[in-house]
């Protein structure tokens, strides 16, 4: 059957039959049960029109009918497969089960393309959903379309065809919901076409558009395809929405009675009126564009007759054909569903979860930070010391037995200048970076005039620092570096002190120069001035003396003890021990994290329990030598030193003991003085073997 | 933390005058006051890299109207991808628009990896942030200003770059309805709010890049570590965006979402992909953010 109507091109009285006996439409009267139709949007074979019919015929009957206009259909698209499938369970679970609570969906829902998705370039949909089904007529707009009596032909041989669907590479249409147009062309002298004025605003299209048109054929038959466009602003780009296309043979229609040639005056009578139902489509168009009717005599995707004909269509009016006169303006129906509205695409749950669940995350996080809350109370009968340190112990990190800092107790008061010694590794600036709050101790705490020090602590700011080298912005000139420090500290400008500040730094004209062009010794003296910045209270100044030459080292001097001289602290930390031996006041020594001794200078000096034992000779003692004076009753340690032997006597009154025992071992002693070089003093102290 | 803000008013504030009273804090300090966000910056903004930064931006537009002009017009050349490029030239607002396109994806994410990522590390390199602890400016006051900072320097970096791309794009191919590679335009004045969307929307996204590069910046003390190992994973993440076998794995990944913002440049605003993405990014920023917060809070700081 399908052979012979193919050949033929037009179904003969069998073939109708049988199509109709066959089509739904045979069966329509006798459907009673509750009918969902799904019909593709791109589908030029089952189209939108015959899910229209259906939905009538089996309306009539009294059941419910859903319509589901899916996105793809035989011309490709998106088939929606999982939704049918979810909609189809659903209904049936419904109708079938029984399950009252089974959501059949909208009675009639429409998919929209809602843009490209930008995540991996497929076409988005959109459903958009009405309560009932509003047919192909709904609501329909007027608009006027214009356009003279045009001639169009079908060239023989039906080729080269105009494209609209091409069936098996439906791809090509996708994007004509978008606007970018698939791919369709139209041959000039093939087609005749009739536009809109620009849209005032927009039409969004829902059905069958309907135009009456006057044909008329040198044939009593014309077989042509009726499309409608739609033309961006600038009239090139057009966009057939869906890719469809009605394909119509008109009949009998009436010959031209006049001689061949006899142009000018026409055969009122001659032609036929006829109104043309267009594809039934979902679009939208924008304000700005045009809807342009197109009649084509030939299309790709359907076979056209091979004899050649020429085709006259001019716009008739709508009220069937009264009168015969041409026209150039024409009504175009335009169905509308304006009640049919897209729900905005559901957004998946985890779009509001993931964020929340991070809130609580993050406020987790922030609130187990402060497992040690319990901030100490001020000692108010510390208020006036200005540094208070109680068994203070650090470990390096990771590490479960190496000190840096151990059970370290000591205390500075108001005036002092104090001088913090040890060795290199002594744990010094671990405890200034302590102090400063830079670290945080294992155990034991820092009192400065009473507050108990923590990262941030507000009696910081009555402390000045600096510790372990200068820090600045390398772009930044020194004064800006400092005006900006002082800024960060949020105080007033006025309590910075900054001329003074600069005065001890003496850097010139070089304060405007970038820091990153400073010598060290200059940053050294920038940062001191930054640290003394605000005339703290307290402090505290880590190797100030290094890279500062003699006279600059003097005058820092000077400034540490007018500073304390103020009534202010200052603590110096130091391995180099001569300069500070004349600045300091009092002297805390430390040796491998440990406090070896805190006191006056004068009183560590001066304990008069150090001797340096003068030995004649340029031979060194031997070492054997040297541990049995180490060894000898009386004697707390020796050490040899440069000139001869370093020893510290348990007893302080025991000298001449000490001096028989020497003379008695034969070392050739030159002399014997208590021992007054705090450097000596200081490797006494620390038993002679830190290195 | 500290309930002991009690600068008594009148204090002598004599430089020569004997030490004052004890109080917790010296006069005038306010721990909410330390480093004000104006100060913070100042601090970054003459610095080079900014400054480079700045510069970039700004001729870029430049550079890539001169290759247009050289190459000729993008939408003759035929594309099957539909593409901001084909459109470069049809208007001021089309070049505005394509300058984001080829930068969204790589150069906007380097200043803003630049920006949070150096803030903290530079100054734990230069040692001037154990200067600013002891100053002291507390710790999470700190990170706040410094985020605040780095992240308005980075929104300045992307306001800068359309805008001069506006202006540039406008005097080069004039004021027209913005042509949107889908079909369609938009007139000018729709345009602008469209684009500044796409400009909003490219900063949320950056935020997850911005939190990570802070994160790693409280961690090291070398900016060049924090700076490159945001922008790394942050091509990890586009790596793994191409790898379709996670399937719905990839709509968690931050990269999943970064071109969304073309959404605002359809025919139809579209703001589910933008309201997924920003919802990714704004969760892993929060946390990654906390996480910085938290770990510096406790760090020993030793640089």
């Amino acid at each position: 059957m399908y052979e012979r109507v193919a050949v033929s091109g037009k179904p003969d009285a069998a073939a109708r039959a049988l199509l109709e006996a066959r089509s739904p439409s045979a069966v329509g009267d006798r459907i009673k049960v509750p009918t969902l139709i799904m019909q593709g949007r791109t589908d030029s074979l089952f189209t939108l029109g015959q899910a229209d019919a259906m939905q009538r015929a089996i309306r009539k009957n009294g059941a419910p009918v859903d319509v589901d206009w899916i996105a793809g259909g035989h011309d490709g698209g998106d088939r929606e497969t999982a939704r049918v499938q979810a909609r189809t369970r659903a209904w049936f679970d419904r109708y079938l089960k029984g399950d009252k609570r089974a959501d059949t969906g909208p009675a009639f829902r429409i998919s929209r393309t809602g843009g490209v998705d930008s995540t991996d370039g497929t076409v988005r949909l959109r459903g958009a959903s009405g309560d009932r089904y509003t047919g192909l007529d709904n609501a329909p707009r007027r608009l006027e379309l214009t356009g003279r009596e045009q001639r169009f032909a079908n060239p023989a041989g039906a080729g080269p065809p105009a494209i609209s669907a091409v069936p098996g590479v439906g791809a090509l249409g996708n994007l004509s919901a978008l606007g970018t147009g698939g791919l369709s062309l139209d041959f000039p002298g093939q087609y005749a076409h009739f536009d809109t004025a620009p849209l005032r605003t927009p039409v969004h299209l829902t059905g069958s558009p309907a135009v009456t048109v006057r044909i008329s054929a040198g044939s009593p038959e014309a077989v042509f395809f009726a499309k409608l466009y739609d033309v961006g602003p600038d009239g090139r780009r057009q966009v057939l929405p869906s890719q469809l296309v009605t394909p119509y043979r008109i009949e009998n229609i009436e010959p031209d009675k006049r001689a061949k040639g006899a142009e000018g005056t026409k055969d009122a009578r001659a032609g036929k009126t006829v109104r043309l139902r267009l594809p039934v489509v979902d679009h939208d168009f924008a304000a700005g564009h045009r809807l342009r009717l197109v009649l084509s005599a030939t299309d790709l995707g359907y076979a056209s007759p091979t004899e050649p004909a020429t085709y006259t269509v001019s716009l008739g009016d709508g009220d069937g054909g009264t009168s015969h006169a041409p026209k150039d303006v024409g009504e175009l129906s335009v169905p509308t569903a304006p009640q049919v509205r897209s729900a905005s695409a559901p957004l998946p749950a985890w779009t509001w979860a993931l964020p929340a669940a991070a809130v609580v995350i993050a406020a987790l996080l922030l609130l187990t930070t402060r497992r040690r809350t319990a901030a100490p109370v001020p000692d108010p009968s510390l208020a006036d010391v200005p540094l208070r340190i109680s068994d203070l112990s650090k470990r390096y990190a990771k590490s479960a037995d190496r000190y840096a800092v151990r059970e370290l107790s000591f205390r500075v008061e108001k005036g002092q200048v104090l001088g913090l010694l040890g060795p290199n590794g002594a744990g010094k600036t671990t405890t200034l970076r302590m102090l400063m709050g830079l670290i945080r101790p294992d155990e034991g705490e820092i009192r400065v005039f009473g507050q108990a020090i923590r990262p941030g602590a507000p009696v910081l700011s009555r402390v000045g620092a600096f510790v372990e080298g200068a820090g600045f912005l390398p772009h930044l000139s020194g004064r800006a570096n400092l005006d900006l420090y002082w800024q960060a500290t949020g105080r007033p400008a006025a309590d910075a002190h900054i001329d003074e500040a600069l005065e001890i730094a003496g850097l010139g004209d070089a304060l405007q120069r970038a820091v990153r062009t400073y010598s060290q010794g200059m940053r050294q003296r920038l940062a001191i001035a930054q640290a003394m910045l605000g005339l703290p209270d307290l402090l505290i100044l880590d190797e100030p003396t290094n890279g500062l030459d003699p006279p600059q080292i003097r005058e820092m001097r000077d400034v540490m003890t007018r500073y304390a001289a103020a009534g202010r602290t200052v603590i110096v930390s130091s391995h180099l021990l001569s300069e500070v031996e004349q600045s300091c006041t009092h002297l805390v020594v430390m040796d491998r994290g440990r406090l070896v001794q805190a006191g006056p200078v004068a009183e560590i000096i001066g304990s008069g329990d150090a001797l340096l034992v003068g030995v004649a000779g340029s031979e060194p003692l031997s070492d054997a030598l040297v541990e049995k004076v180490a060894a000898l009753p009386g004697v707390a340690s020796a050490a040899r030193a440069d000139e001869g032997l370093l020893v510290r006597l348990a007893d302080p009154d025991g000298t001449p003991r000490l001096l028989a025992d020497l003379i008695r071992m034969e070392i050739p002693v030159d002399r014997v003085g208590p021992h007054r070089r705090l450097e000596d003093a200081f490797l006494t102290l620390i038993g002679g073997d830190a290195r | 933390m500290t309930p002991t803000e009690t600068a008594a008013p009148g204090t002598d504030r004599k430089p020569s005058a004997a030490p004052r009273p004890t109080s917790a804090a010296a006069p005038g300090y306010r721990a909410r006051h330390t480093l004000p966000l104006r100060v913070e910056a100042l601090r970054q903004l003459r610095r080079r890299r900014t400054l480079v930064i700045a510069a970039i931006l700004t001729l870029l537009p430049f550079v890539l109207v001169t290759a247009f002009a050289i190459g000729g017009d993008p939408s003759t050349r035929s594309t099957t991808r539909v593409t901001l490029m084909a459109t470069a030239t049809a208007s001021g607002g089309n070049f505005a628009a394509t300058v984001l396109f080829v930068s969204a994806g790589f150069l906007l994410v380097v200043p803003v990896a630049l920006f949070c990522g150096d803030t903290v590390a530079s100054e734990a390199g230069w040692s001037s942030l154990r200067y600013l602890l002891a100053a002291p400016v507390p710790r999470a006051r700190l990170l706040l200003s410094k985020l605040t900072v780095g992240l308005l320097f980075s929104a300045a970096a992307m306001v800068l770059l359309p805008l001069v791309a506006l202006g540039v794009g406008t005097a080069a191919y004039g004021w027209a309805p913005l042509q949107l590679p889908t079909g369609g335009a938009l007139p000018a004045g729709e345009a602008l709010p469209r684009l500044a969307v796409v400009v909003g929307y490219i900063f949320v996204s950056q935020l997850v890049t911005a939190a990570l590069a802070f994160w790693l910046s409280t961690l090291t003390d070398a900016p060049l570590g924090a700076v490159g190992g945001a922008v790394g994973l942050t091509i990890v993440g586009n790596v793994l965006d191409q790898v379709t076998a996670l399937e719905n794995w990839r709509d968690f990944l931050p990269a999943h979402w970064q071109y969304s913002w073309a959404d605002a440049l359809q025919p139809q605003m579209e703001w589910g992909g933008m309201i997924q993405g920003s919802a990714v990014s704004v969760a892993y920023a929060v946390v990654l953010v906390a996480m910085a917060f938290r770990g510096f809070a406790r760090k020993d700081v030793v640089s």
